[in-house]
């Protein structure tokens, strides 16, 4: 009963999720959003029947508090004039306008006009393929795009949609070359953004942020800035809880669903929203229940709460699809190369030889990319069958050119999320070199103590700050030119990264560099590779496979041609044997709990 | 609109069609092949029965058959039958016979209580033993509760109880038709379960675990005219007339059972190997049914015992372990690569171990696949170690047992002459003990003493590692474990280190005499046989010295 919170679960796709489909679509729209709140109150129940009270409890705290930061963000609106059209202007649409805008200056993605060049390339060899736009942002994009032509097209599509279209399928790049184009344009609106963000930024820099706005206290602001710092509190108690005492009195998805009523928040106080969200609609954006455990992180207006869209059998088999290939990454990759993984553990590692310890970082790295990555398909995937847009959380990372690349690509909603809320507001790039690194660290120390609370998420955060500050400034020239760099980066420090991340024991973490280094420790090399060679034959497939999918041609083509017999027929049997897995796993999460 | 529909969602109705079969599928078989599955509708879906199935060979157009198992069961039928067609001995008749009978018994399902034409004939014994087989595997409980009736009394089955007077008589009635069937050799056996018999030599065929009664044995030996079940027969008493420990043997150290204070001290996490090795009747036969003398022979005599001694790592060179993954990572990680015998695979239980061919490796070849019940035929192992039990913790502790006290039997049969170690199962670490209902150290502690029972001191021994990895709380401390439940490489040297420390040496003469009696009674057809044991003792003859 407890796995019908995970997504992969024979309990979640043959009984949750049938059911919730049914009444979702045959409940009459004014009550959509009360279906997903009562649906994914019953799943989080499921998952963590006591914590789901504390669900309950800051989903109204934060709508109560969202009103005084809806006030916030209507008293600030007319002086700011940040929205150009608020009238057809989805919040969607303002956030990527936005964060178009501000991708080029924002340091965090200033790196995109670096590459540029391989990015285009990249565009080349896929620019048949879609990544498009569900209808309706196609239409409001449109609207928007008679001013911010080349500026929306760049957006930077935290989500790309596919769709089929006059049976046509185009690709968009996420980092289309335009972007670039868009960068003076982008500065008008930025201004507001940066300012109003900055009190959500964490509830110091809240502080501050309130003491710079004008000195005539804007109505609703101590509500925003109460909810704010309740979330943080909140979030904050439960991870020092967790790492004192018990891990298991973290609550079920809390950094993922503070994470999101902090975005709600924010996009209120900056006057993201046209409409006032109601009670049921902030409720269902809160606990939808795809993302309440493991994100996506997604922005309010980036669902249709506030105008449920209409029943579409294209969207159900889109989501399908999407819900096919992300179990298959997760039972069959992800869940496979996890055991290797484990398996090293296992042998311990002062016993493993130093080609098994880089065998063993690369498997971490692949069970850590299809795991999450094919966990955010399925997500986005049941989203899109309920008639949301395609909220994408994994662009082909693993095809980036260097570290900061990788990350606009990599758990995408939560960089966003980062750089849109602490960023920005804490100045972003526009403030010197000093102030961008020193914004680039917080941003990054954050987003590792997010991720955990022992040290070694602290040092991941920090080393994969630094990386990115060298690539920003020392190293810059040197990516633009040999594009060869980045990718050695993207393949070589990146699984080194995650080894920190994977190992939470500092001791056990030195000696896993020590075997993956061994003039660290003095060992000469030449160990005996008998090892990898054993288990380098058993798992050698899954390397191959995970491989082939880390192409992101690969991945589109299917996509594209999702309706071509033999790859409906190879998706029931992916589907099948996905299941097979799951139901035999029910209950382990691993399946090596066979002894 | 329809065709509309279709082109829209191809893959919908792909999984939907697909979906239905499975469906349709798993409700038609759920009381038929998937009887064993547990399922809750409410929350599982009836396909993935099918699914469930599929991992276990069982599929809706019924079970895949797996011989090795099928032929184990006959192994243990047959074994059965024997037993109860050999004794005429009074003193232990009521209490044994009884017993034989219903383990012969262990071939009909326990649902249907065919006791009245059972024990006719051998082909009947052997027969439901398929039929047990194939619910067996679906249906783990029911077999529990045909099995466990070896065990004398009701102890654990209440409902046992009430057969036991029909068993009796059933017993008696059997045994002379068992051993009328026998008597004019083996032909008759031979005819009904050809594999077996023709595969086995015939003292392997004949070899039990009769050491525990000598009197049977005798009397067998004395009534039974074919030679070559005769000879097999008197190898057994050879042993057994030198059991109550004489010449050859090192002076054996005697327990009494005293069940309290033995009862706390198995309790007791850690209990040093010798002192787990005691029986632990309280186990067996809880609250006031212990009997005065324990009627099946794979039980010890209690408390007598061989020294537990160190040894170096040539006694392993003919030795063979079978367990599970545990026992895999021994061969992987530890010095015992290359100087000893294993067969051994993750996911192994007493439940699948005769099921599919396992890894097995021995010293000088490599890697090559075997199923346990030809590896123990191929070759005549002095020691075999037994480890198998994690995997078990989620399933009866009953259950676990019987099936365990079969694979003992199976191994007794096939290598007559073998030490058997049973190796107490490894406990976890606390961490991991903690928040697992399953996996935990009571669950082991309880099956550990169930199993210490199997030792009888004379050929059957009890060890328990757990002695020497554990702490002082009784659990593996977490820096052995990195998954709480398997040591880390570095960690097996412990492991070795404990089987070379307890072992049990038997003075050569011990090998030699019953093997000597064996082959100049069997003449040529059993050589092939004995070259087959392994050669030397060499290393192990540091003559064994009294404690």
């Amino acid at each position: 009963m407890q796995n019908i919170v995970l997504l992969s679960s024979t309990a979640f796709i043959f009984r949750f999720l049938p059911v919730f489909l049914i009444v979702y679509w045959i409940a009459p729209k004014k009550l959509r959003n009360a279906v997903i709140y009562f649906g994914s109150i019953v799943f989080y129940a499921a998952g963590s029947p006591i914590f789901v009270l504390l669900l309950i409890l800051l989903t109204l705290l934060n709508y109560m508090l969202g009103v005084f930061s809806w006030q916030f963000g209507r008293a600030k609106l007319p002086e700011e004039g940040a929205d150009p059209d608020p009238r057809n202007h989805s919040e969607g649409e303002t956030d990527q306008e936005e964060n178009g805008h501000l991708l080029p200056n924002a340091g965090f993605d200033e790196e995109a006009g670096q590459h540029h060049e391989p990015e285009s390339m990249l565009k080349a060899d896929n620019e048949d393929w879609l990544i498009d736009i569900a209808d309706k942002i196609e239409l409001q994009t449109k609207n928007i795009s008679g001013e911010t032509d080349a500026a929306e097209k760049t957006a930077p599509a935290r989500s790309s949609y596919i769709e089929q279209r006059s049976g046509k399928w185009q690709f968009r790049s996420s980092t289309d070359p335009k972007s670039i184009t868009s960068a003076g344009r982008s500065v008008r609106s930025e201004g507001p953004a940066a300012h109003s963000a900055a009190p959500s930024a964490a509830s110091a820099s809240a502080a501050s942020a309130a003491s710079k706005t004008p000195a005539a206290p804007v109505k609703g602001e101590m509500g925003f800035v109460w909810a704010v710092a309740l979330d943080i509190a909140v979030l904050i108690v439960f991870k020092v809880v967790a790492l004192k005492w018990n891990a298991e009195l973290f609550p079920l998805g809390l950094s993922f669903y503070i994470f999101k009523m902090i975005s709600y928040q924010a996009d209120l106080a900056m006057g993201k929203l046209e409409k006032q969200p109601s009670f049921m609609q902030t409720a269902a954006y809160f606990t939808l229940f795809t993302q309440v455990t493991q994100g996506p992180i997604m922005r309010f207006g980036e669902g249709n709460f506030a105008e449920p869209a209409k029943f579409s059998l294209d969207k159900l088999e889109e989501g399908l699809v999407y819900v096919v290939l992300g179990l298959g990454m997760k039972t069959l990759l992800a869940d496979r190369i996890a055991i290797l993984w484990n398996e090293i553990g296992k042998i311990g590692y002062e016993s493993i030889s130093t080609g098994l310890a880089w065998l063993g970082a690369y498997s971490y790295t692949f069970e850590l990319y299809f795991d999450f990555w094919g966990y955010s398909l399925i997500a986005a995937g049941v989203t899109v069958m309920m008639g949301f847009p395609f909220i994408e959380n994994f662009r082909h990372p693993y095809a980036a050119v260097g570290i900061g690349d990788f990350y606009r690509r990599w758990h995408a909603t939560l960089g966003s999320w980062f750089r849109d809320y602490i960023y920005i507001p804490l100045g972003g790039s526009r403030e010197g070199k000093l102030k961008t690194i020193r914004n680039l660290m917080v941003v990054w120390v954050l987003t590792g103590l997010w991720h955990g609370g022992t040290l070694n998420f602290l040092i991941w955060g920090v080393v994969v700050g630094i990386m990115i500050v060298l690539e920003k400034y020392p190293l810059k020239p040197v990516l633009k030119h040999v594009p060869m760099f980045g990718r050695l980066e993207t393949w070589i420090l990146i699984p080194l990264s995650w080894v920190i991340f994977a190992i939470s024991d500092l001791p056990q973490l030195w000696l896993y560099f020590t075997r993956l280094f061994p003039m660290l420790s003095g060992t000469p090399v030449g160990q005996e590779m008998s090892d990898l060679i054993r288990l380098g034959s058993l798992y050698w497939p899954y390397f191959a496979a995970a491989l082939v999918l880390c192409v992101p041609g690969v991945f589109k083509w299917i996509l594209k041609n999702r309706r071509h017999p033999l790859i409906v027929l190879a998706l029931t049997a992916l589907f099948w044997v996905s299941v097979y897995y799951s139901a035999n796993m029910s209950g382990n999460t691993f399946m090596y709990l066979n002894f | 609109m329809k065709k509309n529909h279709k082109l829209r969602s191809p893959l919908l109705i792909s999984i939907l069609v697909t979906g239905a079969v499975f469906c349709a599928a798993g409700i038609a078989g759920k009381n038929t092949v998937y009887a064993g599955y547990a399922q809750d509708p409410v929350f599982e879906p009836y396909l993935s029965l099918v699914f469930k199935g599929a991992a276990d060979e069982v599929y809706p157009w019924g079970a895949k058959e797996s011989a090795g198992a099928q032929e184990a069961m006959q192994l243990l039928a047959q074994q059965s039958a024997e037993e109860a067609g050999s004794p005429e001995d009074k003193e232990a008749a009521e209490v044994k016979e009884p017993i034989n009978n219903k383990t012969a018994e262990n071939g009909k399902t326990a649902g249907e209580n065919k006791s009245a034409e059972d024990g006719e004939t051998e082909k009947d014994d052997s027969d439901p033993s398929k039929d047990e087989k194939i619910t067996g595997e679906n249906e783990p409980a029911e077999d529990t509760e045909a099995e466990e009736e070896n065990e004398p009394a009701g102890e654990k089955e209440p409902a046992g109880e009430k057969e036991t007077a029909e068993d009796i008589k059933q017993a008696e009635e059997k045994s002379e038709t068992a051993s009328q069937q026998k008597d004019p050799g083996n032909d008759s056996a031979g005819q009904q379960i050809p594999e077996s018999m023709e595969e086995l030599p015939d003292s392997v065929v004949l070899g039990e675990e009769e050491e525990g009664s000598p009197d049977t044995v005798q009397s067998a030996a004395a009534e039974a005219d074919a030679a070559a079940a005769a000879s097999a027969q008197e190898m057994k008493e050879q042993i057994i007339v030198e059991k109550p420990g004489e010449k050859h043997i090192p002076a054996p150290v005697v327990y009494t059972i005293d069940s309290g204070g033995i009862t706390e001290a198995v309790c007791n996490p850690v209990v040093p190997a010798i002192e787990y090795g005691n029986v632990n009747r309280g186990y067996l036969f809880p609250n006031s049914q212990i009997p005065e003398k324990d009627p099946d022979p794979i039980f010890a005599e209690n408390g007598i015992y061989y020294p537990l001694r160190e040894v170096d790592d040539s006694y392993f060179a003919d030795a063979l372990f079978i367990g599970d993954s545990r026992t895999q990572g021994l061969y992987l990680y530890s010095e015992m690569k290359g100087r000893t015998t294993f067969i051994a695979k993750e996911s192994v239980s007493v439940f699948n171990i005769f099921d599919k061919a396992l890894p097995f490796y021995a010293p000088g070849q490599g890697e090559v696949r075997k199923t346990v019940l030809d590896a123990l035929r191929e070759k005549q192992y002095r020691k075999v170690y037994v480890s198998v039990g994690v995997n078990e913790l989620g399933s009866a502790a009953a259950e676990y047992f019987t099936r365990f006290k079969d694979l003992i039997r199976i191994v007794r049969q096939l290598q007559p002459d073998a030490i058997i170690y049973v190796q107490g199962i490894m406990h976890v670490t606390g961490s991991y003990a903690q928040k697992n209902a399953v996996y935990n150290n009571t669950n082991i502690v309880e099956r550990n003493k169930a199993l210490a029972t199997l030792a009888n001191g004379h050929d059957i021994f009890y060890i328990d590692l757990n002695s020497a990895v554990c702490d002082a709380e009784g659990n593996i401390p977490a820096e052995l474990a990195y998954d709480g439940v398997h040591l880390k490489a570095s960690s097996y040297k412990l492991w070795h280190q404990f089987l070379r420390e307890n072992a049990i040496v038997r003075s050569e003469a011990d090998w030699q005499e019953p093997k000597a009696e064996a082959a100049a009674q069997e003449g040529a057809a059993e050589d092939a046989v004995l070259e087959n044991t392994p050669g030397g003792e060499e290393a192990v003859s540091q003559a064994p010295v009294a404690e």
